[in-house]
């Protein structure tokens, strides 16, 4: 029972929790050269978004370099003297930014907060400036050009938040994880105690032996998917905009593919431990090529190619599209027909192999 | 006569090793015929070719006139098994297990319940129908095991090792079911290494590296054996052991618990030609009889004439 409800559950929690990429919570240092007006509103505009958390305002240099080194700051922010001077006359200026970069992710995405503070700021000035130039010609009804604004709305997942990305996809490694694992060692548990012997001697088919061995599995597959989908919804908030009997139905087939792998390394492995070591040997590439954390289009090509012979590839765009964009056949009818493909394919192949090693 | 298996000519090799090497035997209806040989002589891999489980390499086999190549499927519905290991489910209660195998046999309703009855009478462990299978002792667990390969009552069963790790008491008890079933009718084919064991059989193959090399009943492979055989009795027999075995007349010698067993040629007066030698040596306790060979002696001489 711990096995097939609780540690699902568990792992749900734990990805739930972990996997999280939003970029918040930016620590920053600053060290002002400048001590003006101008320097502080300019440092308002960081501290003043939820992003960027104060740290430490620096007196010189040289604290930088071990506060990055600790990691206890994201962003170092100097602000060189005559700042003020330099924007109030009109003049560039700029100002220096040092990023911890080991995190290249994060370091772009802050990189590019930054940049849209600092052009807000200058935008904002620029339009204070005119206007005050404006006025001062006396011409206070002239309308000032405004600048294009864009107007943003993100679909399917309007707060970005990682997490509606990522859940979804949890259900499909939670699915893989328990039903590769559990076929392939409830048949090796046999080989082990011997009683697949007694087996093999009786006129029961193969085919017979193998629905017995996975049908339990399916059923369990099929609750640890309803349970991640609901504690997903309920306690994790991910939207769930799709058609339910759908959800079932795609694991399904998807269901298939992993059941057969099972049996494939169920006819490979002569112990439990092999099993589940051979199980975690398919599951973590299955899970780098599936695109659940790293995007596809981003992979090697002959990597690519590789993820289109990996069912998980299409199952977690099957459960994106369900949960986030609620669509339905209509749209994800080619990664069915490939999960179908993939799954009767390596069913096939798993049975007859699975047949010939009993007989 | 009529046979419930004949082989002709059977071998099975796996890659260069010949784990059965052209073996040819008949068993009789009825009969309990015996396989003896010491672990990897292919006892084994015979019968798992008799039960339709591994296929031959070369040479002809029928079981109860099926074809071990052809008719796997029949032969399974008609024999009953045993391995050497046990092979029951262990996290089910004795009942289930009974009930699990009946119906893999196509056993249902009335006639299961029969079957599971009397298997349980037989095998006397009524008391402890619902008791998982993991906590019974060992000796019951065997003969449930015996119990469930002859369920779906099949005219023949295949034992393989089936007292292997048995205490003696309950091995005794194990064949007395064991007969129990070849006065029903059955023919039983079993292999063992034990030498006592075999003495139950009444025909029996004595097979060392795949390959037969004696096969009559226990009384008649004792009785053709060419040596005389006796037993002597010394204080210090280790030691005089290798002084035994070095005498030109001693054919074979062997320790058997503290007494030495001595092979020579048939007309050889052994009693009085050692008695001499022992004294020479300065050994006046001693005590030689002539005895009947056991089955160790016959399978120790054969073993030596294949240079085993």
């Amino acid at each position: 029972m711990t096995t097939l409800f609780l540690s699902p559950m568990i792992m749900l929690f734990l990805l739930g929790y972990a996997v999280n990429t939003d970029v918040k919570h930016i620590t920053m240092a600053v060290l002002d050269d400048d001590k003006s007006s101008e320097s502080r509103k300019f440092i308002r505009k960081f501290t003043a978004s939820e992003y960027f958390i104060y740290s430490s305002y620096l007196i010189s240099e040289k604290e930088i370099d071990e506060l990055l080194d600790k990691g206890k700051v994201d962003l170092f922010l100097r602000i060189p003297r005559g700042f003020s001077r330099r924007i109030k006359s009109g003049k560039d200026t700029s100002v220096q930014l040092i990023l911890e970069g080991t995190d290249s992710n994060r370091a772009a995405v802050i990189m590019s907060y930054v940049n849209q503070i600092t052009g807000d700021f200058s935008l904002d000035y620029f339009k204070d400036r005119i206007k005050l130039l404006i006025l001062s010609r006396g011409a206070s009804d002239m309308r000032m050009k405004e600048t294009i604004g864009i107007q943003e709305r993100f679909l399917f997942n309007p707060e970005l938040a990682s997490r509606n990305f990522f859940l979804p996809g949890v259900v499909g490694l939670l699915i893989s994880l328990v039903t590769i694992m559990l076929t392939s060692m409830a048949v090796v548990k046999e080989k082990e105690s011997g009683t697949i012997e007694q087996i093999i001697v009786s006129p029961l088919r193969p085919i017979e032996y193998i629905a017995g061995k996975t049908l339990p599995f399916v059923i369990i597959a099929f609750i640890d998917i309803c349970l991640v989908t609901f504690v997903g919804i309920l306690w994790f908030q991910v939207p769930f905009n799709g058609s339910f009997i759908f959800l079932l139905f795609s694991g399904l087939i998807y269901i298939l593919s992993t059941l057969a792998i099972g049996l494939f390394l169920s006819t490979i492995s002569r112990t439990q431990q092999q099993a589940m070591l051979s199980t975690f040997i398919y599951f973590m590439p299955s899970m780098l090529f599936s695109g659940f954390v790293f995007p596809i289009y981003a992979m090697p090509e002959i990597i690519q190619a590789i993820t289109y012979l990996n069912p998980l590839r299409y199952f977690i765009v099957i459960l994106r599209g369900i949960f986030l964009k609620g669509v339905g056949i209509t749209v994800l009818w080619p990664q069915l027909i490939m999960l179908l493909v993939l799954g009767i394919s390596l069913f096939t192949l798993s049975v007859r192999r699975f047949a010939r090693r009993m007989e | 006569m009529e046979y419930s298996v004949e082989v002709q000519n059977l071998s099975k090799h796996f890659g260069d090793f010949k784990a059965v090497d052209d073996i040819s035997f008949s068993v009789k209806k009825g009969e309990i015929f015996g396989f003896l040989g010491p672990n990897g002589a292919g006892k084994s891999t015979t019968i798992r070719m008799l039960c339709g489980i591994l296929l031959p390499t070369g040479g002809n086999g029928k079981v109860l006139n099926y074809d071990i190549r052809r008719e796997q499927e029949k032969i399974k519905n008609i024999i009953g098994y045993m391995s050497q290991k046990f092979s029951l489910y262990d996290d089910l209660t004795v009942m289930e297990n009974l009930e699990f195998f009946g119906s893999i046999y196509g056993l249902e309703g009335n006639k299961l319940r029969k079957r599971i009855e009397y298997i349980i009478g037989m095998a006397e462990i009524d008391a402890r129908k619902d008791t998982i299978v993991k906590i019974l002792p060992g000796g019951l667990k065997q003969r449930l095991a015996l119990g469930a390969a002859v369920l779906h009552d099949p005219p023949i069963l295949f034992l393989d090792e089936p007292t292997s790790g048995v205490d003696p008491i309950m091995r005794r008890n194990f064949w007395e079911v064991i007969y129990t079933f070849s006065k029903l009718g059955k023919t039983i084919f079993v292999t063992t290494h034990y030498m006592d064991e075999a003495e139950h059989c009444d025909r029996m193959a004595l097979i060392i590296a795949g390959r037969i090399i004696a096969m009559d009943s226990p009384a008649n492979l004792k009785a053709v054996l060419p040596y005389g055989v006796y037993s002597l009795h010394v204080p210090d027999f280790i030691k005089v052991f290798d002084y035994v075995s070095s005498m030109e007349y001693v054919e074979e010698a062997a320790i058997f618990g503290n007494t030495i067993h001595i092979l020579c040629e048939e007309k050889f007066p052994l009693k009085k030609e050692l008695g001499r030698d022992l004294k020479a040596k300065g050994i006046s306790q001693y005590h030689i009889n002539k005895i009947l060979p056991t089955l160790e002696d016959v399978f120790v001489t054969y073993a030596r004439k294949m240079g085993v």
